[in-house]
């Protein structure tokens, strides 16, 4: 059975579309949705070829995009008042995969997707965006834009690694500060998605609100050198402070937590089972409401650099 | 924007790449004031740089200028890489260091004589002539700088060097000595002149408004040492610019506030846990116990979502 998602949660659905062969048909592999859990069955049917829908669209272009549903009827995501955002996945030019994640932007559910894109001055802008019930954020956002190193999307830029930042409000490294502080932003991901192992398509942002977050947690997972097993770099707990020590200790091994999953797979996974995954942390997660993970893998070029896992 | 409306602007006229400035530090490594600094102006644009006294907003604009050697990285401006001070590049500052025994027409015609050395000597007159008109001082062209007031002098700085036509024009707080009404009017002064001339200028301010007025971006650098941008602002104003309908703009409040708070959040007052992380260098090595250790240190009372959030980052050092 799947686990509810707590009705005041943003997050709607969280859909994994995986090639069936090389080249496509895109087809559902792993899914949570929330209270829209009926769209499953229909979803399961649904195939998307390379070019067709959101979902093949970004798999044949490697691009993310940022769409109302409103405008996504054709590809069968009936959600009202919701923003979809697809990722895709992209190891040395195929596509392995895209995800879909889908929030609610009905009053007072707060929280921000945005894709940075370099304009011709070789600068990060924000090219599409969505901003639930963040106006004043929203709005300065699209006048700012980020050299390589600055903001959030300019260190994940020229790292090209995932970065996970808390405090947003009060951070002298997040620009944006004070509009986060105004309006309740408090933890922040961005994740670059890389066209080639040198050439930047976009760092897509999450920007989650305390009362309404996308994601509880946020982990960014990269291989450790010495030995050889998946462990946290970069992560950001919200209240839930007491998983962060737990967490940080992990080293993952074959078999163990959902990064672990993403990495053997090279593919995105979701999961509402995190007790039977995230062993140990999973009994904690439960106890404290987490439903559902999201991995992510952060691809440059042939490599697996990292993987961003969400978890709430 | 453009200066010459039948050729498209170059969007990357003035290019810095990587610009670092280092001082020579005897007990120890080398002090980065800039460290890493990338900025590209289209042509004709108008950029203002803003940041705390002494982070090195001013370093930068003299490497442009050529008067401040380079430790790394480039300047281009016009598609050529710069190695030292030229006349495409005009410098305005705070002071304007006229020579005192020459008049306000004979100043400006110093510069005029080297630049336009192949013109006749009634051309020379007409340029010199034509900018002093331009700010203002056509009554004013045989009076001596002790004759004129500060805000007269800064004009005759002005027109001298815009008289030289540049290709770029820096400007290092060109108001800062002046009261606000002369300032105000000296900014307008300058806004016609580069609506017409459509020179690319970098203006140095510490001025919010003055910054929102006269540009079309506003450069926000980090605190130093290892200044560098920390984010850029777009200004959607038209030009020529109107000072009333600047600030009945519905953005222009909204705008103010995001550089007044960037500006804020870069203080030199950073808090012991930031300063620390900071010093750490940022989330990803930070590790938990010593942000546990920070948060107990703190003698003033903690906010408890504070404590939350700034106690998560977990890093290893990626």
């Amino acid at each position: 059975m799947q686990a509810t998602v707590n009705a005041t949660d943003i997050v709607r659905a969280i859909e994994v579309w995986r090639p069936q062969d090389a080249g496509g048909p895109f087809a559902l592999c792993s899914c949570v949705y929330g209270d829209d859990d009926h769209i499953e069955e229909g979803r399961r049917l649904r195939r998307f070829e390379l070019g067709e829908g959101i979902v093949g669209q970004s798999a044949q272009t490697g691009q993310p995009h940022i769409r109302s549903c409103e405008d996504l009827i054709d590809d069968g995501i009936d959600l009202a008042h919701s923003h979809v955002v697809s990722i895709p996945f992209m190891h040395s030019g195929q596509c392995k995969g895209v995800v879909l994640l889908a929030c609610d932007e009905s009053e007072g559910n707060q929280g921000a997707m945005e894709l940075w894109r370099p304009n011709d001055r070789g600068e990060l802008g924000l090219a599409e965006a969505w901003h639930s019930n963040l106006e004043r954020f929203g709005l300065i956002s699209k006048y700012v834009k980020f050299p390589r190193r600055a903001g959030l999307p300019g260190k994940v830029w020229a790292d090209r690694f995932p970065r996970v930042m808390g405090s947003l409000g009060t951070s002298q490294q997040f620009l944006r500060a004070a509009g986060a502080k105004a309006e309740g932003l408090s933890t922040g991901i961005g994740i670059p998605l890389m066209r080639t192992a040198m050439q930047l398509d976009s760092v897509l942002v999450l920007l989650s609100a305390n009362r309404t977050p996308i994601a509880r947690a946020m982990e960014v997972w990269a291989m450790d050198p010495d030995s050889k097993k998946l462990k946290i770099v970069s992560a950001d707990y919200g209240a839930f402070m007491d998983l962060a020590p737990m967490s940080r200790q992990l080293s993952l091994g074959i078999g163990e937590g959902i990064a672990v999953h993403v990495l053997r797979d090279c593919a995105p996974w979701a999961t509402w089972d995190l007790l039977g995954v995230e062993f140990p942390r999973g009994e904690k997660f439960l106890e404290y409401g987490f439903r559902w993970g999201l991995g992510m893998p952060v691809f440059v070029g042939s490599e697996i650099r990292a993987v961003a896992v969400l978890i709430n | 924007m453009n200066p010459h409306p039948d050729k498209p602007a170059d969007p990357r006229f003035v290019e810095i790449f990587n610009l670092v400035k280092a001082y020579p530090n005897p007990y120890g490594e080398a002090v980065r004031v800039v460290d890493g600094y990338d900025l590209v102006m289209r042509e004709g644009e108008v950029v203002s740089v803003i940041g705390h006294s002494g982070c090195g907003k001013s370093t930068v604009l003299t490497m442009v200028a050529g008067l401040n050697e380079i430790t790394a990285g480039s300047i281009a401006v016009g598609g050529r890489e710069i190695d030292g001070p030229g006349p495409d590049r005009a410098v305005v500052f705070q002071s304007p260091c006229l020579l005192p025994w020459m008049t306000a027409f004979q100043n400006v015609m110093l510069g005029v004589d080297r630049v336009y050395a192949h013109g006749t000597k009634q051309q020379r007159k007409e340029i010199v002539e034509y900018y002093l008109a331009a700010v203002g001082l056509a009554d004013a062209r045989d009076k001596y700088p002790r004759e004129m007031s500060g805000g007269m002098q800064q004009r005759v700085g002005i027109a001298r060097a815009i008289a030289l036509k540049p290709r770029m024009l820096l400007l290092d707080e060109p108001f800062g000595r002046l009261d606000s009404l002369t300032r105000m009017d000296l900014q307008d002064v300058i806004l016609n002149i580069l609506d017409r001339e459509r020179i690319t200028t970098m203006i140095i301010t510490h001025d919010v408004d003055e910054a929102i007025y006269m540009s079309d971006r506003v450069c926000m650098m980090t605190n130093g040492p290892n200044a560098r941008v920390g984010q850029l602002l777009d200004l959607p104003f038209a030009r020529p610019r109107n000072r009333a309908a600047v600030l009945e703009h519905p953005l222009y409040y909204e705008l103010r506030g995001a550089l007044v708070s960037f500006l804020e959040q870069q203080d030199h007052r950073v808090p012991a846990r930031e300063s620390a992380q900071m010093e750490a260098g940022w989330d990803d090595t930070l590790h938990m116990v010593e942000a546990l250790n920070e948060t107990e240190l703190e003698e003033e009372p903690i906010d408890e979502t504070a404590t939350h959030t700034e106690n998560q980052l977990v890093g290893a050092g990626v």
